[in-house]
C-alpha cells in the first residue's frame, strides 16, 4: 500500500477532528450558544430567592440579553486579536502565535462565551500553545508580564482546554506550505524576477496571518490557504506558476487533459477561499467588544441585572422625587439597599 | 476509574508519570496506563506530557506504539491508554539465553526503520532512539516508543536544543553542540542500535560526553573540513585527536558475523557527515533488506524468557 502525503493529512488530528463544512460549523456553534444560554438560564433560576433583585431578574425574564450568535463570535475573534498582540510581546514564533488563536477559536466550537470569558481562555490558550511549540514560558513570569493575572487562575483552565481540544494538540499552519511554494516557484520559474516573488511572499505571509481571523482554517487545508494568499497578492503570477506547474495554456503544445483538471479545479478553490479572506476576516472594535463583555457579565451573575434594573427604576422614581420627594420613593430606595 | 479501564499494578515511575498495567473493559484488551501527575509542576502540564500525547495521536502505525485513548479521571490526572507492550529491545539484547541469528536482526531493523520512517514523513523527529525505547508486543512487533523528547521538524532557521539522545546514541552533530540539525540524528542512533544488536553489547559506551567524543571517533574516524565541510565551526569543534577512519577490513574484523550489505547499510547510517548519512526511505530501499536470509517473521522472533 503506498501512502500518498494527502493520506497523510488525513490521518491528521486537524483532518479528522478540526476540518469542517460551513454548515458543520455552523451547527456546532449554534449548539454552543444553545448551551451558554441553557446554563445562563439556570444561574438566573438557582438564585437566592430571598435577595430582592431575584424576583426582579424573574419578572423581567424577557428583557434579559443573552450574547447573539455572532457576537460570540466577533468576541473570540476580538481576543483572538489580542492574544496575537501578546504572543508579539513575549517573542513568540508565528507558530506558537499561530496555534494559540486556533486553540482559542476550537474552544468556542464547543464552548459559549457566556459559560467561559475568551479574556480569560486566551491566556490559557498562549501559555499552553507555547510549551506545545516548544517556547515554554515559566507561569511566573507569563504571569507577571500580563496585568489582572495569577499563575493560578491561568492554569486552572489548563485542563479544560486540553480536553476540549480533545487531547489533539498539534496544529499545521500555511506558514510551511507558503515557504515550499516560495522555493517551487523559484525552481517553475527560474527567470522571474525576484524582487517582485519576494514582495508577494511577504505580502502573502500577512494574508496568512490575517486568515487566522476567519473560518478558513476549519475549511480549507494549509497549503490551499497558503496558495489564495499568494494568489491574492500576484494573480498573474500565481496562474503562470500553476500552468507550468500542470502544463497547461502552453503556446506549443496541447493541454494535458488531466492537468487542465486539476488546474481547473485549484483555481475554484483558490477563488471561494479568496472570497472568504476578502469578506469574513474579522477585527471587531474595542466598543463592540466591552459592549458584549458587559452583556456576558449579566449572563455570569444575573443577579446584577436585577440590581441593574433596580438602580434603574431608583433613579427614574428619583428623578421627579427631587422636585416632588415622597415617601413612596423613599422606601424603594431603602429596599434596593 | 472512569472510561472502561481498570488499573491493575504498578510497573513503573517516572518523573512525571506513573505507569499501571490494566484492562479495557469492555474488550478485555491489556493495556498500559501512563498516569501524568498534575498538579506537581508549578508550570501546569509537564513538556514530556505534552509531547508524548501530541505525537502519538497523529501516528498511526504498525511500528509506533499505539495511543489507543488519552481521559481525565475525577482527580483531573491525565491518563495516555497505551497499548500493552511486555517487553523491549534492550532486555532481549541483555538475555544471554537467547540465541539472536541476522534474520532476526533484519526484522527488528526493518520494523524500527519502518517506523522511523513513518516518523519523519509526519515531521517528526524522536530524538531518544535506544534499545529499551523500541518495544516489543506478546506477537513480536517491534515498535517506537517514549516520544517524550520528540519535536517537529521546524523551520530550517530555527534553533534546536543538541543536548537530546542518550549519550551513546548521540550523532557527531549532536555530540559537537549544532544548533540546527536533522532526522539524520535518528538515523544515526539506529546504526548504532545495529551494531549493538550484531555485537551484543553497546557499540560506543562513553563514560561521559567528552569521552563519548573520543569513543567514537576512535571507532569511526574523526571528521575533518575535507570530509564534512564546515564542522570545524560548530561549538565543540576543538582539540580534537585524530583518529584515521577504520578500513574495511578493521570493521571486517569488528563485525565478524556482518555481510558486505550489513556492512554497507550501518556504514551508510553511520556517516559522520550527516549530509551523507541515508535516510529511512534510503536505508528501507538497500540491497541488505532483499538480500538472504529474508527477515524473520515477528511472531517467530526471540521473546525474552
Amino acid at each position: 500500500m503506498v501512502v500518498s502525503n494527502d493520506d497523510l493529512f488525513r490521518r491528521s488530528t486537524q483532518f479528522r477532528f478540526w476540518s469542517f463544512t460551513r454548515l458543520q460549523l455552523e451547527e456546532l456553534r449554534v449548539v454552543a450558544n444553545k448551551k451558554g444560554i441553557e446554563k445562563t438560564e439556570e444561574r438566573i433560576n438557582q438564585l437566592d430567592d430571598s435577595l430582592p433583585e431575584t424576583k426582579i431578574v424573574k419578572d423581567h425574564r424577557d428583557q434579559f440579553q443573552y450574547v447573539h450568535l455572532d457576537e460570540e463570535k466577533k468576541l473570540v475573534s476580538y481576543y483572538a486579536r489580542r492574544c496575537k498582540e501578546l504572543a508579539s510581546f513575549f517573542h513568540l514564533s508565528a507558530q506558537s502565535r499561530s496555534t494559540a488563536i486556533m486553540y482559542l477559536y476550537k474552544f468556542y466550537l464547543y464552548h459559549s462565551v457566556m459559560e467561559y470569558h475568551p479574556g480569560n481562555i486566551m491566556l490559557t490558550c498562549l501559555f499552553l500553545a507555547a510549551k506545545v511549540e516548544n517556547q515554554f514560558i515559566g507561569i511566573n513570569s507569563f504571569s507577571k508580564n500580563i496585568p489582572k493575572t495569577t499563575p493560578e487562575g491561568i492554569l486552572k483552565n489548563e485542563y479544560l482546554i486540553l480536553e476540549t481540544m480533545k487531547f489533539s494538540l498539534q496544529c499545521h499552519h500555511p506558514f510551511q506550505p507558503l515557504y515550499g511554494f516560495f522555493l517551487d516557484i523559484q525552481q517553475m520559474l527560474p527567470k522571474l524576477d525576484f524582487n517582485r516573488l519576494g514582495k508577494n511572499y511577504d505580502g502573502a505571509r500577512e494574508l496568512v496571518n490575517d486568515s487566522l481571523f476567519s473560518d478558513l482554517p476549519f475549511l480549507y487545508t494549509p497549503p490551499q490557504i497558503a496558495l489564495t494568499c499568494l494568489w491574492v497578492c500576484d494573480d498573474v503570477l500565481v496562474e503562470k506558476y500553476l500552468s507550468k506547474k500542470f502544463k497547461v495554456n502552453r503556446k506549443d503544445e496541447p493541454d494535458d487533459e488531466q492537468g487542465l483538471q486539476h488546474y481547473n479545479k485549484i483555481l475554484v478553490i483558490i477563488r471561494q477561499c479568496a472570497d472568504i479572506l476578502r469578506k469574513e476576516v474579522q477585527d471587531p472594535s474595542q466598543d463592540e467588544s466591552k459592549t458584549i463583555s458587559a452583556k456576558i457579565k449579566l449572563c455570569l451573575e444575573p443577579a446584577r441585572f436585577g440590581k441593574k434594573i433596580l438602580k434603574q427604576t431608583t433613579e427614574q422614581l428619583k428623578r421627579p422625587a427631587s422636585i416632588d420627594e415622597s415617601p413612596d420613593t423613599k422606601r424603594v430606595k431603602v429596599e434596593s439597599e | 476509574m472512569s472510561s472502561g479501564y481498570t488499573k491493575e499494578k504498578k510497573v513503573g515511575e517516572g518523573t512525571y508519570a506513573v505507569v499501571y498495567l490494566g484492562k479495557q473493559v469492555v474488550t478485555g484488551r491489556d493495556i498500559a496506563i501512563k498516569e501524568i501527575k498534575t498538579g506537581t509542576f508549578k508550570d501546569g502540564l509537564d513538556m514530556s506530557a505534552i509531547r508524548e500525547m501530541k505525537y502519538l495521536q497523529e501516528l498511526k502505525h504498525e511500528n509506533v506504539i499505539e495511543l489507543v485513548d488519552v481521559f481525565a479521571d475525577k482527580d483531573k490526572n491525565l491518563n495516555l491508554i497505551l497499548e500493552f507492550l511486555p517487553s523491549d529491545l534492550e532486555m532481549i539484547i541483555n538475555d544471554k539465553k537467547i540465541m539472536i541469528i541476522p534474520a532476526d536482526i533484519k526484522s527488528w531493523m526493518l520494523m524500527t526503520l519502518r517506523g522511523l520512517h513513518h516518523c519523519h514523513r509526519n515531521g517528526i523527529l524522536h530524538r531518544d532512539l535506544k534499545p529499551n525505547n523500541l518495544l516489543i508486543s506478546p506477537e513480536g512487533y517491534l515498535k517506537l516508543a517514549d516520544f517524550g523528547l520528540a519535536r517537529s521538524l521546524g523551520h530550517p532557521n530555527e534553533k534546536l536544543t543538541s543536548n537530546v539522545v542518550t549519550r551513546w546514541y548521540r550523532s557527531p552533530e549532536l555530540l559537537f553542540g549544532a544548533q540546527h540539525y536533522s532526522p539524520a540524528i535518528d538515523v544515526w542512533a539506529v546504526g548504532i542500535i545495529f551494531a549493538e544488536l550484531m555485537l551484543r553489547t553497546p557499540y560506543l559506551p562513553g563514560k561521559d560526553d567528552s569521552d563519548q567524543l573520543v569513543v567514537t571517533f576512535q571507532a569511526l574516524g574523526t571528521p575533518t573540513e575535507e570530509k564534512w565541510p564546515g564542522v570545524s565551526h560548530l561549538p565543540h569543534y576543538n582539540n580534537l585527536t585524530v583518529f584515521p577512519e577504520p578500513s574495511r577490513q578493521e570493521l571486517r574484523n569488528r563485525f565478524p558475523a556482518a555481510t558486505e550489505l550489513a556492512l554497507d547499510l550501518m556504514c551508510g547510517m553511520l556517516s559522520l557527515n550527516p549530509n551523507n548519512r541515508l535516510d529511512t526511505k534510503a536505508c528501507l530501499l538497500h540491497p541488505y533488506f532483499t538480500e538472504s536470509p529474508e527477515p524473520t517473521e515477528p511472531e517467530k522472533l526471540p521473546q525474552k524468557s
